[in-house]
């Protein structure tokens, strides 16, 4: 846990310090002096030897000091929680829709195999995880907004008298949707695949011929050891769903910290991506252990080994 | 009596398990507990035990699948862990239970069973094919196996296919870990047979492990009964099956099924001491009949019991009851 | 390499993936020579022309653009990025995970560290981070989505690779004297592959995916020269007013990843062990019977005073075209507080028939084409699901071989014991709980209390199938049918679980269908053997008759070739020949080809079952004792 919180910032220092040029002259333009150049480097501690500048800065870093964005001229963490709110939102409410969605369609398609369902559903899956999520957010704009005149194409809330709940849900519903398309396939695809290995096990059998009725089988025999394999891949499609909306926020305008993400490496903020990167990859990082813990509690058999 | 073609003294070994939180408490299993016996050369000695009991550490000891933490094994006076992996290979063979998965799946039989002759004993291409042929006369396999792959074949078959690989080594000492449990009653048989059959005509010296006293007794010079890691009881294979010392080796014996003899044995329940946790004294006192306070507390001595034959136990049945 | 692609394409949507996928890759390769406009040439006055236009078949972008042109060399650009990368990523992350696999110790704990620390990125992130450090461009979007994708490559190699490195064969080619490296070389990677493979196949169409993604965002192919992702982040700006220029690139990617996607899961069906049979089915809750047997029920005498009655019960495998006979005409019965024996080698049948009795056996592959199996005048094989489910554990219930997988990993004991009983049974958990305490000291379980609160892992061999007997007893059934119970027992467990059921017997009046492949097993419980071989039953009788005077003489081989103790060294009389395999031939005696007695006769026709002194036996020529 901790060894991989310190690989992450290890990763990011190194992947950073292979910019070339330095960021003073990126800071202040081409046009500036050597001096103002090295009396900048000086303020910012870049004269000094790396291993030592990444040790500053994760001992800033372990302090909650992200420095400051030289491109929006404030302190980087309160642009980041900023940012990460809205992020929170809108991957939060795709996740959560599907591992529901993802889950319950892998199981009906399982348990009906062959039926118009589950052909209706492993198509629909099949699209799902062959079209770029940006694509789909595209031509859900084209067709919602352009077309039917339904919903919001762009930001989080309306910009004139904007601001409740129904006028946030009305700009969540599209990007929502578009961001978790792809990883509902996936999971539909896995659930369905483990229910229908674990329908073929022996205990299975053995509830059958205990004389447990068939809805009971599939949901508490099946289900629940299909979930044991589900789980650690739920907790990696996080990691999908919040890559995917970097896309979304982009396609949907959507003021998060993967906007912010892309921005800044086009204007070349390093300690804006620096931080950016470190933050969410900590959240993912302690998103997982939960997942951990929670499958831990789920499987007796883990605690063992 | 003929020379000793291999000898193992006071070997161990031990597996660390990780128990509790961040693999704090590192415990030791102890597999296999100061083993020593020794084997001559044309003689079949059978490994008894019930699984769990360390047998199958042993054999794969044998062979150098694994190394000991104490303890020597030497084969015609060589030490093994001397030897490179080209003289260990020549010096003994190992057959495994399930003969499919010793077989790789991507491989014709006939190059799985010319490594040996590539690598051991780097013969030409003419030298191997020849070997190889008389080989697979000697198992009693179709030559068109060798063009076929391992899963077209059959659990007895296979087992002839690996019995042929491990003659193909050309090592006088092969160790059989359980090489007919997989197999049908009459396929074992056919497989006993011709191990039977091949020692024989190759001169060779087995190590059988199996967990069946019947096949034991059907193909073993001599036996060692394993229990919990250790050998509780050692010597001539019908002596010791006719009368065994052992209160373990009896009821080995006693709860095998026979046809018309009704079981006597223990029903109560049986089970292995914690191989982590292990007692202090003998490790069968637990389900014994005859245990008393020093076979709990004390360390068992080692009993001479015939010419070749010990027991290690406080208090060995005395008369055949 | 051709038995492979027919295979692939056995799944048509595969074959329709090759399709799509041969198409678009045959047009990249021939974009060159194509006569397209120039891909690049700006003509601003004829901007957003709408697709099937004279001079442009799919129209032109915001600076007038040909879009086919565009399309189809950057579909090229696409295909040769993405596929780059995966190669890459492939290559380096296979490699990775194979040496850590195979090296085990250090090199493996610092690899697969440093690979856990990069899967702790949302992949994104680092992707952004690398190109961020490497300035937007193709190239270095390549390489972010290659380094992004190494550890997913490593981590998957590796696991198979640690598994692989332990397996006999590889323990056996150490064996034969093959160094390290040959082993790596030649027994491992071959192996390796088809995962390498799969690996491979199921995620190139991601990896195309996400290269676009990064030029979509501005990050991967720079102006003018575009790829289909950057079409597409051109297009976003004319959205609305044009969304022909999205649309278009849009589509192009979704078809090729598609097809790529279709192509995979057939590869991987391909090459999957696990799916060599077919693909997974989900066996339904009841064997189906075969539609013959419905239309026209067979006959029987309802007059019997048997606990079960089983006539002439066939059960077949049938996968595509083949059929496989595991079951032929079996006739038996079980009378009240007796126990039947069912002995065969493997492939005899003996599981499939106790399976098919409560229509167990898992379907598809399994049909049950004939016969029938009466409960006091109750016809099984036409039961609807309901009724059956009513009979399963309350009236019949099972025992099986092994109690550790057919025991409930994740259930608790006690849950598992009390649902045996809520199933059947209303009411009070509390009266469940007490008579699930109560059955498990009848199986002599010490401690019942803290057994009920235990997993199965948590329990020893022997102790879960005293679990297995509880459960079987939970409604007090009339007859237990007993698959194998004692097979993947120690011989001692065996003696303790043996005395247990003989217990039962006496105290409970249990009738018993015990299967098993041991004789001498049989000696200890049985009132009544009956002997499969090939499906069929082959003799049957009193078990002192059958075990100590066989007629049979498959049955006489079986009892000549198993070892008894106290023989001493003895030397067995085996049985040449192979055990069944479910393609004997139907009309001669299965046993024909192995039997020390046969006759030309036996090879020509069926043989009927002789009653000979109350000992059936399927035979022309019984062994007689003089």
């Amino acid at each position: 846990m901790i060894p991989v919180l310190i690989g992450i910032t290890a990763i990011v220092f190194l992947i950073m310090s292979l910019i070339p040029g330095d960021p003073a002259t990126a800071i202040l333009g081409s046009y500036a002096t050597p001096e103002n150049v090295a009396n900048l480097n000086a303020k910012l501690g870049l004269d000094k030897p790396a291993i030592q500048r990444y040790l500053i800065w994760l001992g800033n870093l372990a302090q909650g000091d992200f420095g400051r964005s030289f491109s929006l001229n404030r302190p980087v963490l309160d642009e980041i929680l900023e940012r990460f709110n809205a992020t929170l939102i809108l991957s939060g409410t795709a996740y959560l829709l599907c591992s529901f969605l993802g889950v319950l369609a892998g199981i009906v398609s399982a348990s009906r195999q062959y039926e118009i369902s589950d052909k209706l559903i492993t198509f629909v899956v099949l699209i799902g995880i062959s079209i770029p999520s940006f694509f789909l957010g595209m031509m859900l704009i084209v067709f919602f907004t352009v077309q039917l005149r339904w919903l919001p194409a762009s930001g989080m809330f309306a910009i004139y008298g904007g601001g409740d709940f129904a006028d946030l849900i009305s700009h969540l519903i599209m990007p929502a949707l578009a961001l978790s398309f792809v990883a509902t396939g996936v999971i539909a695809r896995l659930s369905r695949s483990t229910m229908l290995e674990v329908l073929r096990l022996e205990y299975i059998r053995t509830a059958r011929a205990k004389g447990v009725k068939e809805f009971r089988v599939v949901t508490r025999h099946a289900l629940r050891s299909a979930v044991v394999t589900i789980l650690p891949v739920l907790g990696l499609q996080a990691g999908f769903v919040l890559s995917g909306s970097v896309y979304i926020e982009i396609v949907f305008q959507w003021p998060g910290i993967g906007r912010m993400l892309v921005d800044a490496i086009l204007t070349r903020d390093i300690l804006l991506v620096q931080g950016g990167v470190v933050f969410v990859a900590f959240c993912y990082v302690f998103f997982n252990l939960a997942v951990d813990v929670l499958q831990l509690w789920l499987d007796p058999r883990i605690a063992r080994k | 009596m003929n020379e000793q073609i291999l000898e193992v003294r006071n070997l161990s070994k031990s597996f660390p398990v990780n128990r509790g939180w961040f693999g704090f408490n590192k415990r030791q299993l102890r597999a296999v507990r100061a083993v020593s016996f020794s084997v001559h050369k044309g003689e079949t000695l059978g490994v008894i035990g019930e699984s769990g009991c360390g047998k199958t550490t042993l054999a794969r000891m044998l062979v150098g699948l694994q190394s000991p933490d104490t303890g020597e094994i030497r084969i015609d006076r060589q030490h093994l862990h001397k030897l490179d992996s080209v003289q260990r290979g020549r010096a003994v063979q190992y057959v495994f239970q399930d003969p499919i998965s010793s077989l790789n799946p991507r491989m014709t039989i006939g190059r799985s069973l010319e490594t040996p002759l590539r690598c051991l004993h780097s013969l030409t291409s003419t030298q191997r094919k020849a070997a190889i042929f008389e080989i697979v006369d000697a198992v009693k396999l179709p030559v068109d196996s060798l063009t076929r792959y391992p899963h077209e074949f059959s659990g007895g078959q296979a087992q002839r296919i690996a019995i042929a690989r491990a003659l193909l080594a050309q090592s006088p000492l092969i160790v059989l870990d359980e090489p007919v449990s997989a197999l049908d009653v009459s396929v074992q048989a056919q497989i006993i047979e011709l191990l039977t059959e091949i020692k024989q005509k190759f001169d060779l010296t087995y190590i059988f492990i199996s967990h069946d006293l019947a096949v034991i007794e059907a193909v073993c010079d001599h036996i060692a009964v394993m229990y919990f890691g250790e050998i509780v009881e050692y010597g001539d294979c019908s002596q010791i099956l006719l009368d065994p010392k052992h209160p373990y080796t009896r009821l080995l014996a006693s709860s095998a099924p026979q046809i018309g003899k009704s079981l006597t044995a223990e029903s109560g329940i049986g089970q292995l001491p914690d191989p982590l946790d292990p007692p202090g004294g003998c490790s069968f006192a637990a389900r014994c009949r005859y245990a008393t306070n020093e076979c709990i507390q004390l360390q068992t001595p080692r009993k001479k019991t015939g010419d070749s034959n010990y027991v290690i136990c406080h208090h060995p049945i005395v008369n055949h009851e | 390499m051709i038995a492979f692609v027919k295979k692939v394409v056995r799944n048509r949507l595969a074959g329709l993936g090759l399709v799509v996928l041969f198409v678009i890759i045959v047009l990249a390769i021939l974009t060159p020579l194509l006569p397209l406009a120039p891909p690049n040439a700006i003509d601003t006055p004829n901007r957003f022309v709408l697709p099937f236009s004279d001079n442009a078949l799919l129209g032109t972008d915001h600076l007038g653009r040909d879009l086919l042109s565009r399309l189809l060399w950057g579909t090229q650009l696409s295909l040769a990025v993405g596929l780059a990368a995966a190669f890459i990523a492939g290559f380096f992350g296979a490699l990775l995970g194979i040496v850590a696999g195979y090296l085990g110790g250090r090199a493996d704990s610092l690899i697969m560290r440093s690979v856990d620390i990069l899967m702790a990125f949302p992949y994104i992130l680092l992707a952004l981070a690398i190109v961020a450090a490497l300035g937007p461009g193709l190239m270095n979007a390549l390489i972010a989505v290659a380094v992004v994708n190494i550890p997913f490559f490593a981590r998957n190699v590796r696991g198979v690779t640690v598994t692989l490195a332990q397996a006999d064969f590889i323990q056996s080619a150490r064996l034969s004297g093959r160094s390290d490296i040959s082993i790596l070389v030649f027994e491992l990677l071959p192996n390796v592959a088809s995962v390498i493979i799969i690996a491979f196949s199921t995620t190139v169409g991601w990896m195309i995916l996400e290269t676009a993604g990064l030029s979509f965002l501005g990050l991967g192919s720079q102006p003018p020269q575009a790829d289909l992702g950057s079409m597409l982040g051109e297009g976003r700006a004319a959205l609305i007013t044009n969304p022909h220029t999205s649309i278009i690139p849009g589509i192009m990617i979704f078809l090729i990843v598609m097809g790529i996607n279709l192509l995979g899961d057939g590869i991987r069906d391909a090459l999957d062990p696990r799916l060599a049979k077919g693909q997974l089915e989900k066996p339904s809750p009841l064997t189906r019977i075969d539609d013959c047997l419905i239309q026209s029920p067979p006959i029987v005498s309802t007059a019997s005073k048997a606990v079960m009655d089983v006539n002439h019960l066939s059960t077949n495998f049938e996968v595509g075209e083949v059929v496989k006979k595991a079951v032929r005409n079996v006739s038996f019965s079980i009378n009240a507080g007796e126990c039947l024996g069912l002995v065969g080698e493997s492939g005899s049948g003996k599981s499939v028939t106790a399976l098919s009795l409560m229509r167990l056996v898992a379907s598809p592959p399994g049909v049950v084409v004939s016969g029938s199996v009466r409960i006091s005048d109750q016809e099984l094989l036409s039961l609807p699901y309901e009724d059956m489910r009513a009979i399963r554990g309350r009236t019949v219930a099972y025992i099986f071989q092994d109690p550790l997988t057919s025991l409930h990993p994740l259930h608790r004991i006690g849950h598992q014991l009390t649902e045996a009983m809520s199933t059947h049974n209303r009411g009070a958990d509390s009266a469940f709980v007490e008579r699930a305490k109560n059955l498990l000291s009848e199986v002599r379980i010490p401690n019942p209390e803290r057994v009920m609160d235990a997993y199965p892992h948590e329990l020893s061999g022997g102790m879960r199938q005293r679990i297995g007997i509880a459960m079987a007893l939970a409604n007090d059934p009339d007859l237990i049918i007993a698959d194998e119970p004692t097979t993947a027992l120690d011989v001692t467990v065996q003696a303790q679980i043996l005395a247990i059921l003989k217990d039962l017997r006496q105290q409970r009046g249990l009738s018993i269908l015990f299967i098993s492949h041991d004789l001498n097993v049989m000696a200890q419980i049985c009132d009544r053997v009956a002997v499969m071989y090939a499906g069929e039953i082959v003799e049957m009788g009193r078990a002192p008759d059958i075990l100590e005077h066989p007629k049979h003489p498959y049955t006489a081989a079986l009892l000549a070739c198993s070892p008894q103790i106290g023989h001493g060294r003895q030397s067995l009389q085996p049985i040449a020949g192979m055990p069944p395999t479910g393609h004997e031939p139907l009309n001669a005696c299965a046993f024909a080809n192995r039997c020390s007695r046969v006759q030309p006769v036996c090879h020509q026709q069926p043989v009927e079952v002789v009653d000979m002194d109350s000992q059936l036996v399927r035979c022309l020529f019984p062994v007689v004792e003089s």
